[in-house]
Order: C-alpha cells, then structure tokens, then sequence
C-alpha cells in the first residue's frame, strides 16, 4: 500500500521550483518541478522500477536527513545521466538556505498528469517529512479482486478509526479510463462523423454512378449487341467505380499525412502516418466504392440490348 | 443457315397480348442476301432482333448452322451472336466517346484476341473501308454515311457469317445509301451472308431474295412463290 497527495493520471500536478547544489542554472530555464509527497513503498506499489540508489523508508520522517527520490528525465536533464543525480542535494527554490535535501534514489520515468503529456521532470519527497500532509490519494497493490478489495480498505479503515469514510475506491484501470474520457469523446464523434462521412459518400457515389448507368443504357445495349457479356459489363462499371476510387485516393492520401501532420499532437498510441491506419482507410474507401457500384452494376447488367438500343 | 419454325414472339401490355410475330418459319442459306419488308408494325424488327439473338423471348424452333439455338441458354445464344453474327443499325449506334479506330475494335475487345492481332485486323479493316484517315476522329466529327460506314466496319471486322442490317440507309441520303448498299452487294459476293429490313424497293434491288412481312405475319417471299395466305392474316408454307 502506498500514498501521495499529487495522483497519478488525475490532471494532478503539484509543483514547485527546485535549486539543485553546484548546478549553475540557464539563463530562463524552467526549474519548475512535479514534487509529490509520498511514502515508503510508493513505487513498489506503483510498479515504477528503481534504477538506482534506494526507495523511501519508513524512517524518512521529520527529524531525520531530508531525502528525495527523483526520476530518469530530472536525472537525465539536470546531471546528464541518471546515476550521477544520487548524492547531489536539491533545495525548494526559495534560494533561502543551502539545498538540504539529498537525492538518494532514481525511479523509471511513468506518465503522471495525463497519457499524452509528456513526462515531467519529478522529485519524489517523502510524505511524513511534510510538516502537514492533506489530502492523500492511497495506492493497494492486490491479487484480489476490486470489490473485495474494496471491502477489505473499507473494513481496515474502520479498524483504524470508525470514523474515516472511503470516499472514492477504483482501479488503475477505471483511473486510466477516466483519464481518457475526453479523448474517447472525441474519438467516438470523430468515428461516427467518420461513419457518416463515408455513408453520405456511398449514397453520393451511388447516386453519381446510378445516374451514369442510366445515362448510359443505350451505350450498354450497343455494347452488348456487339458481344459484351453480362459480367463484362459488371467489371465495366466496377472497373470505372474503382478508377475513381483509385484517384480520390491518390489525392486524398497525400493531403491527409498532411492534415495528420498537423494535428500529431492530438494523437496518443499511434504515429501520424501510422501505415496499418492508412491501409485500412485505403480499403474502407475500397469497400464503400464498390458497395455503391454493386446496385448500378447489377442494374447495368439486366439491361436488355433490345430495349437499350431503342433507348435515346 | 438459319431454320426458324413457328416463330412466335408476344408483348403483355396490361390485359391483352400484342403479337409481334406469328408462326413464322423461314429458311436462310449461306451466301443469300435477304430483304425484309412490309409496313410499320409488321414485325421486321422484331424479326431481325430475333436472328440477332437480341431478343430470346420467343417461342419455336431456331436452328443456325445445325445448332437448336431454341434449347440454348442465354449465354449459349450470345456467344453463338458474338462469333457469327455482326449488326448495323439505322442509326449507327456509335460510341460518341470512342474514336472511329476504337469503335471499330469494340467487338474484338470483347473476343479473347491478343492486342497486337486485334490492332492488326482493325488496321486491315481501315484500309479496306478506305478510312484510314478518319481512325483518329469521333462520330460526331463524322458525315452521316461515313458513320454508317463505320458502323458497318465494326460490323464485319470478324469476319461474321451472318450480317444483319435494321433499315442501314435509313437516315442517309440517296447518293450515300447506294454506297453503303454497294459495299453491302460487295460484302455478299465475298461471301457475307446478308439480312436486311428496308422500306426501300431500290435497296431490296440489291439483294437476292426478298420476303415480306404483314402484322408479325411472313406473307411474301421471292424464294417461295407457293407461300399461299388462306386467310386474311394467316400464310402457310406448302413444301
């Protein structure tokens, strides 16, 4: 079990500036810093790797050297590599005082405000050395299942004391859900706009191809005096259905990486000009093409030479 | 060549059935050039769509070449069209977006001729129609005749057995009808079997047989001076 007063995936932040001994600052640079109050047992219980030094104990309280636990970006951008970064002190940025607290350990960078921010630069401090702690956001790490987990907190809590209330109990992956709603949103109308999209283009093909074939009955019915089977016919009308297709699709592809391009930043999980996403796209506007020639094609095909050859 | 026996072809129109076609049976050798005629509405067309094989909603007996075409499929009619039969039209019936040279390949494209003998046979066929020239321009860039031209090249360009023409002078004027009327006496003496429906006496000159049609019935036929009609509207074949 583990707890922190800034959760994880919750568009939390708690930040402050930092000075980092015998580091001689850039002019303008951000030492602004994702500081989150947790205690011993945080990582292990988040699965965040340890990839040097050592976690919090429980021994890191008040009284005791004032220690911090930072990850692989602070390490990385502040000292060049992360193990360089244990033993060098970091103060609170008021620039009272020498920085007293020391850097005993390095965690693997994890996602903290939401999946698409990047990774911040974080130093980890231990909860009880915080003169007043509120607030806090408790982790379990269990084998059970969430409601029994649930209420095996609830009933350690009233162990604790009657009077403590477990407020919101969910798990990491409700949390990451949460955390995704508006992009789901987003995703979802972005789909059935999509969906839309591409059934007003197959009843706009069907249309434009409906038309065609009618106005070209006459043409048909020549072409079929003259020995054109009815599947030839059907090949002729899917083949002009996927010529089109072919050059809406060497126009519209190069125009969407671009569009795609632009809006990388809205993106999470998948490149811009993610190969298996513009396949499918490519065979979605395939398919609905050729699902819109299907009628005018079998149309053409019934068409009876005697009667085209009349028709004018 | 062609044996037709009780020849019957009908149209529902609501309640009642318009005949089209009654009884007719006719035979047609190799070699002949037959005029069809007789008044609007006497079946001549209808007829002629059925030797084509463009229509199969007939009932009786059709025999080309020694084949039953009536126990044939639809596909079994049209691939005996496609490899024996060529059509000239009144109207042409060229495609406006095809140029003379295309239009004139379109009944190879739907035989299975590698390209460089199809482009070959077209080129044999430019030359012999004498419009080489023309092969780059479109039916509307076209006179009239030259169309018609055209269209008979498309006609002939595999070598058909059987050539039907539906009224083929029938928007040209006088000078360009003798013409295409020679070219068609030419086709024949080179062997091309010939039906054609005409109004025209002049055209029906050109062939060697003529048979005349009277309300879907066959009434008339040069070949068959015994052909008798017993009634107003019936004939009967004596043998």
């Amino acid at each position: 079990m583990a707890a922190t007063n800034d959760p994880e995936l919750a568009n939390n932040s708690a930040t402050g500036n930092i000075t980092i001994s015998g580091y001689i600052e850039k002019p303008q640079e951000d030492m602004n810093v994702e500081q989150p109050n947790v205690s011993a047992g945080y990582f292990s219980t988040l699965g965040m790797p340890l990839l040097g030094g050592r976690a919090f104990r429980e021994h890191d309280g008040l009284g005791s050297q004032r220690v911090a636990v930072v990850n692989e970006s602070f390490a990385r951008h502040f000292f060049g590599d992360p193990q360089q970064a244990i033993g060098h002190y970091i103060g609170d940025g008021t620039g009272e005082g020498k920085p007293d607290i020391a850097i005993v350990g390095i965690v693997k960078d994890a996602k903290h405000g939401s999946l698409r921010d990047d990774v911040p630069h974080a130093a980890f401090l231990p909860y009880l050395q915080v003169p007043e702690p509120h607030a806090m956001t408790f982790y379990v790490r269990t084998s059970q299942q969430p409601e029994a987990a649930e209420s095996s907190v609830s009933r350690a809590m009233q162990a604790l004391d009657s009077k403590l209330v477990l407020d919101t109990f969910r798990t990491m992956d409700e949390q990451i859900d949460n955390n995704l709603v508006a992009e789901r949103v987003i995703a979802l109308l972005a789909s059935g706009f999509g969906v839309l999209a591409a059934l007003m283009a197959a009843v706009g093909l069907y249309g434009v191809l409906a038309y065609s074939t009618s106005q070209r009955t006459s043409e048909i019915g020549i072409r079929m005096a003259l020995g054109a089977t009815r599947s030839s016919v059907v090949k002729m009308v899917v083949f002009e259905v996927l010529w089109l297709a072919g050059i809406s699709i060497a126009i519209s592809l190069p125009f969407s990486l671009l569009v795609m391009r632009a809006a990388r930043s809205q993106l999470y999980g998948i490149s811009s000009a993610d190969p298996l996403t513009l396949s499918l796209m490519t065979l979605l506007v395939i398919l609905v093409a050729l699902a819109s020639a299907l009628l005018p094609a079998r149309r053409a095909a019934r068409v009876e030479p005697m009667k085209a050859l009349r028709y004018e | 060549m062609i044996t037709l026996r009780n020849i019957e072809r009908s149209y529902k129109t609501g309640p009642t059935q318009t005949w089209v076609l009654r009884r007719v049976n006719l035979e047609i050798h190799s070699g002949e050039f037959v005029t069809v005629m007789g008044p609007s509405g006497a079946g001549k067309s209808s007829l002629l769509n059925v030797l084509a094989f463009l229509d199969d909603q007939w009932q009786g007996e059709f025999w080309f070449r020694d084949q039953a075409a009536h126990t044939m499929k639809r596909k079994e009619r049209a691939e005996l069209a496609k490899k024996n039969i060529g059509m000239v039209f009144q109207s042409y019936h060229l495609l406006d977006d095809l140029t003379v040279m295309e239009n004139i390949d379109l009944p190879l494209s739907y035989k299975d001729i590698p390209r460089a003998e199809r482009q070959s046979l077209v080129a044999d066929t430019l030359d012999r129609f004498q419009i080489v020239a023309k092969k780059d321009l479109y039916p509307s860039q076209l006179s009239g005749g030259q169309q018609q031209l055209v269209g008979i090249a498309r006609a002939v360009i595999h070598k058909p057995a059987l050539l039907l023409a539906d009224e083929p002078t029938g928007n040209l004027h006088s000078s360009q009808a003798r013409e295409i009327m020679e070219l068609f006496r030419e086709l024949n003496q080179q062997g091309t079997t010939i039906v054609q429906v005409t109004h025209s006496e002049s055209n029906a000159a050109y062939g060697t047989r003529t048979i005349q049609m009277r309300d879907g019935w066959l009434v008339g036929d040069t070949a068959n001076p015994n052909l008798q009609v017993t009634e107003p509207n019936v004939a009967v074949v004596n043998r």
